[in-house]
């Protein structure tokens, strides 16, 4: 394992923002999905299943969309408005903790919103960086973009150990509801949610946050079509086959001994666990495979229920409510797992 | 593997489908497709792949729903001549 004392990327702070309006699944079902799943058998039992119990959305599928669907442009339109209120939330309490001027690179990821320049840009103006902060944005990366953005954080802070960076991960997936009436569609609206998951990362040695002391990908070139984001003319429709989580469960155990390999870690030492709950099947089987208990998933079933999944910023919510409740000590080790489009498995070997 | 080997094998799956699906099963068929045509989730595939490892300890599914998850090629028939491959390899090492 790296060295005790070592200066290594460091989660230095870590917040979240979600829109202010929130709603529990029988409300969205007695006043909109009952109506767009008439056709479904037992289609409220699908709400059930998903494990999700509240959701922050930017609109109101009921009232924003209702019968009617929208055009990607009245869509995009709404992230532009919705993403600088909600992640300026995110960022202005990471500023509390660093000043503007320190910060020397913004990343930010988004796979529900496109406009340009980019939210990072808006974002750099509205909390005073440099003029030459480096900014990158990294879209349509699907549910594990905040391991892009960590990466890319990550090469930020080691080419330029005396600056942070900030990490900003932003989904809106209530602007692309749309009153389609298919069983995968129903599951797709009923467990995704809203919500900005923020970072500062620095070089820092242990005792100032979560050490990172590697990470990992993996692409299953087989199963391409598995998981989609296509952006149509009224939305980005996403596609989910029941069959995720079964080809997750097959890689996880290799891709986890690979991840703790990278930094001669023993897999067994692993005492925290914040995994992106794409849905409750995943989070079940990648469970059972690793032998991990119902108590270390507390914050991803908390996550889950309470958010939905929230896309790229889910893993950042769980880690950040891990950190909050479980209180790991300070040399324990944890490991983040997120998993989207590709079918792509990524992770990160924390110290804490 | 005889015929009637791979007939029986096609009977348990597809009454492990009928058993899953339990109220309005719809008269399955060898070439209906698990998630398109009988409408399996992720539930029903846990069960389903719960049943096959139940009837069949030897066979491990992977190998066939990465081959068949698309296009509708995950059909009943798919499982029952993947199961009875595979156990006539067991058989012959």
């Amino acid at each position: 394992m790296l060295g005790n004392n070592s200066a290594l990327p460091t989660f230095v702070g870590l917040s979240s923002a979600v829109p202010r309006q929130a709603f529990d699944q029988e409300t969205l079902w007695d006043n909109v999905f009952d109506q767009w799943y008439a056709e479904i058998p037992d289609a409220r039992d699908i709400g059930t299943l998903t494990r999700v119990r509240k959701r922050h959305m930017a609109w109101n599928p009921a009232l924003d969309v209702g019968h009617k669907t929208r055009g990607i442009g009245e869509r995009m339109k709404a992230f532009a408005g919705i993403v600088e209120e909600v992640a300026g939330e995110a960022v202005e309490d990471l500023l509390d903790a660093t000043r503007s001027k320190d910060i020397g690179s913004i990343v930010m990821a988004s796979s529900s919103g496109y406009y340009g320049p980019t939210p990072d840009y808006f974002l750099a103006k509205r909390f005073g960086f440099k003029p030459n902060v480096r900014r990158t944005f990294i879209g349509h990366m699907g549910c594990f973009a905040a391991f892009n953005v960590i990466k890319t954080a990550i090469d930020s802070v080691v080419t330029r150990p005396d600056e942070y960076t900030i990490g900003v991960c932003a989904e809106f997936s209530s602007l692309h509801f749309r009153p389609e009436a298919s069983r995968e569609q129903a599951i797709v609206h009923n467990l995704f949610g809203d919500a900005v998951g923020a970072f500062t990362m620095a070089m820092r040695e242990p005792g100032h946050g979560p050490q990172i002391l590697a990470t990992h990908t993996h692409q299953s070139y087989e199963t391409s079509d598995m998981m989609t984001l296509s952006i149509l003319d009224d939305g980005i429709r996403m596609t989910l086959s029941p069959y995720v989580p079964f080809v997750i469960a097959s890689l996880i155990n290799e891709f986890v001994e690979d991840l703790c390999a990278a930094a001669s870690v023993d897999p067994a030492k692993i005492k925290h666990w914040a995994i992106h709950p794409g849905g409750p099947k995943i989070v079940d089987l990648v469970a059972q495979k690793l032998n991990i208990s119902d108590r270390q998933l507390e914050a991803t079933w908390h996550v889950l229920s309470e958010y939905g999944n929230c896309a790229s910023a889910t893993v950042l919510l769980v880690l950040d409510h891990l950190i909050k409740h479980d209180r790991p000590q300070a040399g324990e080790l944890g490991i983040m797992l997120a998993f989207g489009p590709g079918l792509t498995l990524e992770g990160a070997l924390l110290r804490f | 593997m005889t015929s009637s080997a791979q007939s029986h094998v096609l009977t348990q799956v597809t009454d492990l489908c009928r058993t899953i699906l339990d109220k309005g099963a719809p008269n399955i068929e060898p070439g209906m497709s698990l998630t398109r045509d009988l409408g399996f989730d992720s539930m029903q595939l846990m069960q389903f792949f719960a049943g096959i490892e139940t009837h069949y300890p030897a066979i491990v599914l992977e190998d066939w729903f990465i081959a068949h998850y698309a296009g509708a090629r995950d059909t009943v028939g798919s499982v029952a001549d993947y199961v009875a491959s595979a156990l006539h390899q067991v058989a012959a090492e």
